[in-house]
């Protein structure tokens, strides 16, 4: 019984393309909020800013969400604890389990340090013994902000491309196991993590689409869908290049059949092709409108799921 | 002009009327049939004539052996040969005996299934496999198992085979069974194999057994 | 100046360079030093007949649940007219790679190779079922155990009839003595000798793992994988 979701070869199947596509956007939320936060665009009261208030919940729920499905993907998911007890330099997976927690706790450091008053007030209500503690806390972390942005900075790009190396470990995927994966997922994930931004901010905020903030924002989503649109025409032009199963797992993915029709209607053309055109074509009093920019947003999201759908299930289509 | 018509109407509706019955009457009367076919009365039994000593159902000699060969009934005798539409008789798949039949000729078809006996059987693989292959076709014995193939004309279809019994052994057997039949006979043939090696040759015994 | 001076130094540490230099390379080339087993396997396509006794044999001694395998043998289609058909017959399970992306991938370790006989074991306590050596594994023969919902596969029987001191069940039940198991660093082992004498391929070794399992061509020309 063979379908596009069911055929012999897959393994990992949907929970895991939406894992993919949260952690994407967990990081690339977070890169974008921590550069805007740089930028001095947030001004003095950071805490105050929309977009870097979106982050605080955006960043780390997707990658708890994201991590939630894997842990109950797993086949025995109350051993999931295993994982953060045993680490194996060799495995990318074990890698990326360690650059988690290490990603998470950075995260938590510099949103403790943004919104100091936030914390000490819940920890005010909650356990109002440890309040001074926590303050001292704050403060002390509060000195060495400048490096934890740095470094978060760093976490979250490395966070956008180890899905793409997790992928690539993948020898028996002709398709998968390939340099421009992780290049190809940290610029959708980047892509994927300003789309969710400006989606939480203009629904849950009372944002302006004019407002510096959005437009700090937008100034990187076109050069990050072109890039995403170049790696893409090179990665198939590689499988297309690469001969053997390379060349088979190409014409397999692209030439025909329910995954093709996700690739170029999906990730091209809903997720590239119809926003660059809007952005093009769109007058500005248009473009500005909170409908049309959620519209956009929307577009761009659907597209990168696609494409982590696409390439987990196409991908695993063809073996070596 | 009355009259014309009035004849032509009449013969008309005779013509219609015999056009109408005709082709019943000519249905119903199976005497009118245009062949011949001559119809034997007190025709033999076929089989009577063989089971007169092979007992059909008996246990004495003529009919022993754990093949028993004397008493059968297995399906074949239900069955029809397939080319002439006639049932399957002793005869279909054994000849027919001549005079020195009691004392051993090589008249009637024996089929020998034992193939680790030391005596080589009385008629080849090919002369006795032949019997079995005029009705059966190779396509559907590859159906039916891929291991026909590559057995077809190498040991007797009898080997694995028992007509006479109620149940072929071979009809629904297990899987287990069927690879064990094969593990068997395979381990026999490789056992000899190796015994017939090593009196041809010593040195080539292997030492190592690991 | 000071009681370690920079000539006391640079002469101390040649000194403590050739010590260790030629004491390392000695102990590597010593002929006493007992080399760790490296077992792998051998079938042979010519003598096999196809008729998956090992297959019984695995899942019986194995206690491996129904629906799942860790051994099978292909059959491939007919070739030749009857009564001349020929039909080859492909051992798939572990390859016990020296060098398993299996082994390599797996998070928490539960995907191992035992270092004194080459054998690539799974842990199944360890074992947390995120799949990730099942996607990896390039021969596709690994599955998730229905009732201890870990990785399995092959292991050469090392818990079962290695460890009781026979060969491995499929080994055993072949009738032609088709499959050949043993230890390819020992010279003198039949597996060893099979090697040298009879022409052998191994899959797949163009992905780099290093595979254990070693066939024996059907027939002469071109093989067929």
């Amino acid at each position: 019984m063979n379908s596009p979701f069911h055929f012999p070869s897959l393994v990992w199947d949907g929970p895991i393309a939406v894992y993919l596509f949260l952690l994407g956007i967990s990081a690339g939320a977070t890169m974008l909020a921590v550069l805007l936060k740089r930028s001095g665009l947030a001004g003095e009261r950071p805490e105050e800013n929309n977009v870097l208030r979106c982050n605080a919940w955006l960043a780390p729920v997707s990658i708890i969400l994201g991590l939630l499905l894997l842990i109950f993907h797993l086949t025995k998911p109350w051993t999931f604890w295993y994982l953060m007890f045993n680490y194996h330099h060799t495995s990318i997976m074990s890698m990326g389990v360690m650059l988690f927690q290490v990603y998470m706790l950075f995260l938590i450091l510099w949103l403790a340090v943004i919104f100091k008053f936030w914390v000490l007030n819940l920890v005010k209500r909650f356990i109002p013994k440890l309040t001074d503690f926590a303050e001292k806390t704050i403060d002390f972390i509060a000195k060495f902000t400048g490096p934890i942005e740095i470094i978060t900075l760093i976490l979250s790009v490395a966070l956008g491309a180890y899905t793409g190396f997790l992928l690539s470990a993948l020898v028996s995927y002709p398709m998968l196991n390939n340099p421009v994966l992780p290049a190809l997922f940290l610029a959708s994930g980047t892509s994927s993590g300003i789309a969710a931004l400006i989606v939480c901010t203009l629904l849950f905020t009372k944002e302006s689409t004019h407002s510096a903030s959005i437009a700090f924002l937008h100034k990187f989503e076109l050069p990050v869908v072109l890039i995403e649109a170049f790696l893409l025409f090179a990665f198939f032009v590689g499988l297309y290049l690469g001969g053997g199963q390379k060349t088979v797992a190409f014409q397999t993915a692209l030439l025909g059949g329910f995954w093709a029709n996700v690739f170029w209607i999906g990730v091209v053309g809903i997720g590239i092709v119809l926003p660059l055109l809007l952005n093009a074509v769109a007058k500005d009093s248009l473009k500005h409108r909170k409908g049309f920019m959620l519209l956009v947003a929307v577009l761009g999201l659907v597209g990168v799921l696609c494409l982590r759908y696409f390439v987990l299930y196409a991908g695993q289509m063809t073996l070596a | 002009m009355n009259s014309v018509l009035k004849k032509m109407m009449t013969v008309a509706a005779i013509a219609g009327a015999m056009m109408l019955t005709l082709p019943a009457a000519a249905q119903t009367a199976p005497d009118n049939k245009l062949s011949y076919e001559p119809t034997l009365e007190n025709q033999r039994n076929p089989n009577e004539y063989c089971a007169k000593c092979h007992k059909l159902d008996a246990n004495d000699e003529q009919s022993g052996g754990d093949l028993h060969f004397g008493k059968f009934h297995g399906l074949h005798l239900s069955k029809t040969n397939p080319s002439t539409g006639k049932p399957i008789t002793c005869v279909s798949c054994h000849g027919n005996i001549s005079e020195d039949h009691r004392r051993g000729a090589k008249d009637v078809m024996r089929f020998d299934g034992n193939i680790f006996s030391d005596e080589p059987p009385m008629y080849s693989v090919q002369e006795q496999n032949k019997v079995c292959f005029s009705c059966h076709q190779p396509e559907k014995l590859r159906e039916k198992l891929w291991a026909h193939d590559v057995h077809a004309m190498k040991l007797p279809c009898a080997s694995c085979h028992t007509l006479h019994p109620e149940k072929d052994k071979m009809k629904g057997i297990a899987p287990k069974e069927q690879v064990k039949l094969c593990v068997d006979c395979h381990g026999e043939q490789q056992k000899r194999k190796a015994q017939q090696l090593k009196t041809e040759d010593p040195a080539t015994e292997q030492k190592d057994k690991k | 100046m000071t009681a370690c001076s920079r000539r006391s130094f640079v002469s101390g540490m040649g000194a403590l360079i050739l010590m260790t230099g030629t004491t390392m390379k000695s102990a590597a080339q010593s002929p006493t030093e007992k080399q760790p087993i490296r077992y792998a396997m051998l079938h042979d396509e010519s003598a096999c007949i196809g008729c998956t006794a090992c297959m019984d044999a695995c899942r019986e001694t194995n206690q491996v649940p129904q629906g799942v395998s860790r051994l099978e043998i292909i059959r491939s289609k007919p070739y030749g007219e009857f009564p001349d058909v020929k039909y080859e017959f492909f051992r798939h399970s572990c390859q016990h790679c020296t060098n398993a992306p299996c082994v390599a991938v797996c998070p928490t370790g539960a995907s191992y190779i035992d270092a004194a006989t080459g054998i690539v074991d799974v842990n199944k306590d360890l074992c947390v079922g995120c799949q990730y050596c099942i996607a990896v594994c390039p021969y596709r023969v690994r599955f998730i155990h229905p009732v201890y919902k870990s990785a399995d596969k092959c292991n050469f029987c090392r818990d079962t009839n290695l460890a009781k001191g026979k060969q491995p069940a499929c080994v055993e039940a072949c009738p032609t003595k088709a499959l050949t198991f043993g230890d390819t660093n020992d010279p003198h082992s039949a597996i060893s000798l099979k090697l040298k004498e009879k022409q052998v391929y191994r899959t797949k070794v163009e992905l780099g793992t290093d595979p254990n399992l070693y066939h024996v061509p059907a027939r002469p020309g071109e093989i067929r994988r």
